[in-house]
């Protein structure tokens, strides 16, 4: 609201009808940020200076002004004041909270404290329930806005007066938003991972149209492309996620530099069976054979978004589905358009040894980078 | 523009990806922060007593205070504080003492919440009747609201026991939007120019009134020369500048509204006049000072989208503040919604406008023509709004 009316007529309502608008929204925030490591609980809290000196009284010499040294001196207090009022607990019994050392941060909203935080859980937390209760009792506009993180499960929520206590299932196998999460790791790793699409196309290319005695263009019928197709996807689909399960139950690991280079001369060599065949006509079990290592390099992929130990097999199986239907609705949009290319005579003439070439090039490229990591 | 862009969604999709930047003090006796008495106090009364000791009668004082802080040296958090300190109180409506349900009526007004605040009111003129901040209070929520026939009840009551002068402000805001804008404003200027008005805060409070109406009417000179009149009494009123600054970038004089708006402590100023701040930069080609205030513009309002969740209450996301700024960024889609949102709430002129706005640049013809119903159906003169609704063909 903009104004009052008669604001400044009569001295009882002066104090409620000055007539000023108000310094609105000033939000009195606090923001705590978590994540699931195994047993422990990890994060930080960040308290606006403002709000700070009411967790704890601070302002020692009591001049009314909070110098650097008072917030250093009043350290201890203050992460008491923090352990009073934020509890955090699995399903079976609370976890042991540490507040570190506070620290300055200067964000776009004001100057905060920040208190590193770990909590020691006595399981694995398949959910966390959080008990916030950090300045409410002074404050009815003061929010705690929190995010918890459990590998590609993100929750976040808002602590008000009316909701002080928040439980947030963090089991994939109870989120389905856990379970989308993962999907949609799946099918964003294949459609960024330019290693496999490049794969994948170099597979695809020459079951449209091949080279027979290295000089004459052949063009197989469209029924036979479609069996082909279909034959070399389903090998490398079932290639890649028998290694990616069996790499991520067994916590069967190989260097990733090993991984990624051979994924690199993959692409290479199945760029020059477009131009030269040196596969013959044995693209599924070549399809096969490569896709048992691109299967690894999923893998270590699905290794840095830390599965939830509570819902792994799901979490896996969620992943690789998002891998497939991204692989599906690439090899839908090119199905059309290699059907038509392979008979215009541009294509044949250039178009695809240009296309095999560049996949030589970037395949080799990518072997050399990755192997120097080696 | 497009790092704005980019910007805002990166930001407002992840409103806890806030930038931070860590910072250590030059040395331990730096000061960070003067902290308000009642911080002080509230130590000090915690060594004799817990708050949730305090009778009835500290609670009001208390709160009393906290809010008297709040309007009177902007310290925002008086409000939150001093609800805490009555929430209390609010269990059993029918058992609240009257003046605490008259503050926390003050509370939930300035939150917004114009149902609850009504609600509250109404309980404490049952028991008084004549409650004058109360019957005030209620007028004002009646109007934005646009329960304008409400509003002109509670003016006749006010008639009855303030001067003429206040009655005749009370009533001309509500005839101003309701078809009678040039009544309105003639009966107020006949009042400003009789000598025998010496009441400095009568006059005051009559030159906001005709200068909002002259807006209206579309005397923009007129209007300028009360609002600057008015200013020279209360230098500090944000709701002036706030006014007098629109007025100068609607009428093409960015470098005045700068002026303006520069002249407001930076930590003194509203989100509103700080997009208005930012318009005006953009408009008097200061890049790098606007660059750097649309940054921070973007986190407050990505803070404050964070803050919205779990059934906040309906001040966390300011609507209008925030309609204003993606309207200024070009985010059609945005601004219409925030503005849309922000009309469910309040009903006054400059959300109408508002809204028009957003709603021209989203080209949505729809809500064109609702507005103009409105404007039908209310009698609403604002040649404003008027020019507005034309450029867009309704």
């Amino acid at each position: 609201m903009s104004r009052l009316l008669w604001s400044r007529l009569v001295l009882t309502a002066l104090l409620l009808c000055s007539g000023q608008q108000a310094l609105a929204h000033a939000f009195s925030n606090a923001f705590l940020n978590l994540e699931i490591a195994q047993t422990n609980v990890n994060g930080s809290l960040r308290v606006r200076l403002q709000d700070v000196a009411w967790l704890a009284d601070i302002d020692s010499n009591r001049d009314q002004a909070l110098s650097w040294s008072e917030l250093q001196q009043g350290q201890e207090l203050l992460g008491q004041g923090v352990q009073d009022q934020l509890h955090l607990a699995t399903p079976a019994e609370p976890c042991k909270l540490t507040v570190g050392a506070l620290s300055l941060q200067e964000l776009n909203t004001g100057m905060f404290v920040e208190f590193p935080l770990t909590a020691a859980c006595a399981e694995i937390p398949a959910a966390l329930r959080i008990d916030y209760n950090l300045l409410m009792s002074v404050d009815a506009a003061h929010r705690g806005i929190v995010e918890v993180r459990n590998g590609a499960i993100v929750a976040t929520d808002v602590f008000t007066p009316s909701a002080q206590s928040i439980e947030f299932s963090l089991d994939a196998a109870h989120s389905q938003l856990g379970l989308l999460a993962f999907l949609q790791e799946g099918v964003w790793h294949i459609w960024t991972g330019y290693d496999h699409l490049l794969f994948l196309l170099a597979l695809l290319l020459p079951l449209f149209l091949r080279r027979e005695g290295g000089v004459h263009w052949h063009l197989p019928p469209t029924a036979s492309v479609i069996r082909s197709v279909l034959w070399t996807v389903t090998a490398f689909t079932l290639a890649h996620s028998l290694t990616l399960l069996l790499s991520s139950l067994l916590q069967l690991q190989l260097a990733s530099a090993v991984v990624e280079t051979l994924i690199a001369v993959s692409v290479a060599l199945s760029g020059l069976n477009i131009l030269w065949p040196i596969f013959s006509n044995n693209h599924s079990i070549i399809a096969f054979s490569f896709g048992l290592i691109h299967g690894l390099g999923f893998a270590g992929a699905l290794r840095d978004l830390s599965l939830p130990a509570s819902a792994f097999v799901q979490s896996l199986l969620s992943f690789n589905v998002g891998v497939e239907a991204g692989q599906l609705v690439l090899v839908a949009l090119v199905f059309p358009l290699l059907l038509y290319l392979r008979r215009q005579r541009y294509y044949q003439s250039y178009l695809q040894p240009l296309l095999s070439m560049g996949i030589i090039a970037i395949g080799m490229a990518w072997a050399v980078a990755r192997g120097v990591a080696i | 523009m497009w790092r704005f862009c980019l910007a805002t969604v990166v930001a407002l999709c992840s409103p806890l990806s806030l930038h931070a930047e860590a910072y250590t003090p030059a040395t331990p006796e730096t000061v960070l922060l003067a902290l308000p008495s009642v911080v002080t106090e509230y130590w000090q009364q915690q060594d004799k007593q817990q708050n949730s000791e305090l009778s009835a009668d500290e609670r009001i004082a208390r709160a009393q205070t906290l809010l008297t802080a709040a309007q009177g040296s902007n310290y925002a958090d008086g409000y939150g504080q001093a609800e805490a300190l009555l929430l209390p109180l609010a269990t059993t409506m029918t058992l609240m003492p009257a003046q605490a349900a008259y503050l926390l009526a003050y509370i939930k007004q300035h939150n917004h919440e114009f149902s609850l605040a009504r609600e509250l009111l109404n309980h404490v003129l049952a028991a008084q009747p004549h409650h004058l901040g109360a019957l005030m209070q209620r007028a004002q929520i009646n109007l934005v609201t646009a329960d304008y026939a409400a509003a002109r009840g509670d003016c006749a009551t006010l008639g009855a026991i303030v001067s003429a002068a206040q009655a005749t402000s009370c009533l001309a805001q509500v005839a101003a939007v309701t078809g009678q804008a040039e009544q309105a404003y003639a009966a107020v200027t006949q009042l400003l120019a009789n000598p025998v008005l010496r009441n400095a805060a009568e006059r005051f409070e009559l030159q906001l009134t005709a200068a909002t109406v002259a807006e209206q009417l579309g005397k923009d000179e007129a209007a300028e020369g009360f609002y600057i009149a008015a200013l020279a009494q209360q230098a500090d009123s944000g709701f002036i500048l706030q006014h007098l600054a629109d007025l100068y970038l609607r009428t093409g004089q960015p470098q005045a509204a700068l002026s303006l708006l520069r002249g407001v402590p930076v930590d003194m100023r509203s989100l509103e006049q700080e997009v208005m701040l930012l318009q005006a930069l953009q408009a008097t080609a200061n890049q790098a000072d606007a660059a750097q205030l649309q940054q921070q513009l973007v986190g407050k309002f990505s803070e404050a989208t964070a803050r919205g969740g779990n059934g906040s209450r309906a001040n966390d996301t300011p609507d209008k503040e925030l309609a204003a700024f993606a309207l200024l960024q070009g985010d059609a889609g945005r601004a219409l919604a925030a503005a849309q949102r922000n009309w469910q709430a309040q009903k006054e002129s400059g959300d109408l406008l508002l809204l028009t706005k957003a709603a021209a640049l989203a080209d949505d013809t729809g809500v064109l023509r609702d507005i103009r119903q409105w404007q039908q159906t209310t009698g609403l003169q604002d040649r404003r709004l008027e020019r507005l609704l034309q450029e867009a063909g309704v």
